[in-house]
């Protein structure tokens, strides 16, 4: 999702992030849907790997770019 | 008695019946509130369920985390810790919880407030706008009959699917310009009005209203100064009650507008576009319906709906002189709408200012245009009644308008609820009380993270928020030394505003707070 996003937006470090997480809400939502929980325990999931490790090192980003809305919509 | 004179008298006294009625506030109020009840119904039938929508993810999540730090904390809404890693709350000029709204969501949580924040600002608009139209001459029953116009108009259906609460600030437009036209006409108090309108949307997040209501407010200022360029002794007198009345509107908003516009200079919004649309798409805007791609609003569409049914009043009200300021207004409003689209407008030029060359979408102007429709209309049925008075075939040119704008309430009610069945709703996330700490969040759905106990640094708004390139979503704790060898940090009390910590330091080291 990552890679998808940068390719979305080359050089444009918030716009990546933003379009990762938009990418990251579709793919909440479809878990949610899977495993019949609701969407606020998918996120809460995510935030608790997050913080406990749960995912190889490295392949979660626990950073965002700052806010620099775009100019031109 | 001639028969013909006979069926006059009795005309006149049915319409001074009606007249005398609606001109009593007890009846209007509850006309006004069955109306408003009527459009919000959806919305109150799904009032403890959270709005999906992107934008309403963060502001709905402004007004909840202003709830539970006044609920939980016992604090003032200074700072949100909850997004963005942490924001200047005061200074955040999107966030409505700096109005009297506020209560209904202390009161009733920020889910269920909401509607009935909807409910409660469509009365407040709705008997503006009446009151509006009577200072422009309009009938008490060509006042109540346009009233909806305005105040159900498009915008107000969509604000709530979109999370855009704070458009109903908008709602507050002509009690704003009535109180110009009073305060120069009658008595300078009647500015107060002006000045708490003002106030109220500044504190209601009216990054719009605010701006585009001071143009309204600027028109009725040269109005009066037009009316009475015959007698130019007057002028000063009245350019220095106008003065009075903008003095009164900013003092009473400083207490949103400086650290706003503190925010503002200190993080700029760039806007780099040429907004405009053409005028077919501005018209389709007032007439059209709603459509929606999915639970997305498709297009412009019916998104500024007035109704077509109105269009005999307005075309009725277009007779006579007092018209004539009214429709300069709807047709400057309308003309400015159009942005960049047909080469310039006065939008273009208003970008030259300060505060509005950071506002992006000039088809907004068109909520203007809904006050001139409202007012015009109101005159049309005004006009009716008085010709009705006079000969009793005027009835053939009443009861049609009056049937048509009472007809014209089915396409914005219709509008309405075709917007709240369009939302993308859930349950609010189970509410964990814990240790708050930042997670790396996600904007689009920011709203859910408050619920339990964490920020979301993931970050949009419409200006940059300033943020620290130091914050991380997967601390063990929030507090923590730089160099960890010097020493140990322990929190002992958190709150939004505040954050005591007892430190234990062997040498002097650098303290970080996962904030900005």
């Amino acid at each position: 999702m990552r890679a998808r996003a940068a390719v979305n937006f080359p050089g444009d470090l918030w716009s990546q992030g933003d379009d990762f997480h938009a990418m990251e809400w579709q793919r909440a939502a479809q878990l949610a849907s899977m495993h019949r929980i609701a969407l606020g325990d998918a996120l809460r999931a995510i935030d608790d790997g997050m913080r406990a490790g749960w995912a190889r090192p490295g392949t979660l980003q626990a950073t965002v770019a700052p806010c620099r809305p775009r100019p031109v919509y | 008695m001639p028969t013909s004179s006979r069926v006059l008298r009795s005309i006149s006294s049915a319409l001074d019946g009606v007249e005398a009625s609606l001109a009593a506030l007890p009846l209007r109020m509850a006309l006004f509130g069955v109306l408003a009840l009527v459009l919000v119904w959806p919305l109150l039938g799904t009032a403890a369920d959270m709005n999906l929508f992107r934008d309403a993810q963060v502001l709905d999540g402004y007004e909840h985390h202003a709830v539970e730090t006044v609920r939980r904390f016992g604090q003032l809404p200074l700072w949100d810790p909850y997004y963005c890693g942490g924001m200047y709350s005061v200074g955040s000029p999107q966030g409505r919880h700096f109005s009297p709204t506020f209560l209904l969501s202390l009161l009733f949580g920020h889910e269920r407030g909401a509607p009935l924040i909807a409910l409660a600002m469509i009365v407040i608009g709705l008997e503006g706008a009446y009151r509006y139209a009577v200072s422009r001459g309009a009938s008490s029953l060509g006042a109540v009959l346009a009233a909806p116009i305005f105040a159900a108009s498009g915008v107000f259906a969509t604000a709530p699917q979109l999370g855009w609460l704070n458009f109903f600030g908008f709602e507050l437009m002509p009690w704003a310009a009535l109180g110009v036209r009073e305060g120069l006409r009658t008595r300078l108090a009647h500015g107060a009005l002006t000045a708490i309108a003002f106030a109220w949307m500044v504190g209601f997040g009216g990054t719009y209203a605010g701006p585009l209501v001071a143009v309204v407010c600027v028109f009725e200022t040269l109005e009066a100064l037009g009316e009475r360029v015959r007698t130019p002794r007057v002028l000063p007198a009245l350019i220095a009650r106008a003065s009075l009345i903008a003095l009164m509107a900013v003092g009473l908003s400083l207490f949103r507008l400086l650290p706003i516009a503190e925010t503002l200079m200190s993080a700029p919004r760039v806007i780099a576009d040429r907004p405009g649309i053409a005028w077919d798409v501005a018209y389709r805007a007032l007439t059209g319906e709603l459509g929606f791609r999915g639970n997305e609003i498709a297009s412009l569409d019916g998104f500024f709906l007035v109704g077509a049914w109105a269009i005999p009043a307005v075309l009725a009200g277009l007779f006579g002189l007092r018209a004539v300021p009214v429709a300069l207004m709807g047709a400057l409003a309308a003309w400015t709408a159009t942005g960049y689209a047909a080469g310039w407008s006065p939008f273009v030029a208003l970008r030259a200012l300060p505060l509005f060359s950071t506002l992006r979408y000039p088809e907004r102007y068109l909520i203007v245009v809904a006050l001139a429709v409202c007012a015009l209309a109101a005159l049309g049925v005004t006009h009716a009644q008085r010709l009705t008075r006079r000969h009793p075939l005027g009835l053939l040119v009443l009861i049609p308008i009056v049937a048509l704008l009472a007809f014209n309430l089915r396409p914005l009610a219709a509008s309405h609820h075709a917007a709240a069945e369009h939302r993308s709703l859930s349950a609010p996330p189970e509410r964990i009380d814990r240790d708050f700490q930042q997670a790396r969040g996600n904007r689009w759905l920011a709203a859910h993270y408050a619920h339990f106990s964490r920020g979301s640094l993931s970050c949009w708004e419409a200006w940059p928020v300033p943020q620290s390139p130091f914050l991380r979503g997967d601390l063990p704790a929030d507090e923590y030394l730089v160099d960890p060898a010097a020493g140990r940090v322990q929190r002992t009390y958190w709150s939004p505003n505040r954050i005591d910590l007892e430190v234990t330091l062997s040498r002097p080291a650098r303290l970080r707070v996962n904030q900005n």
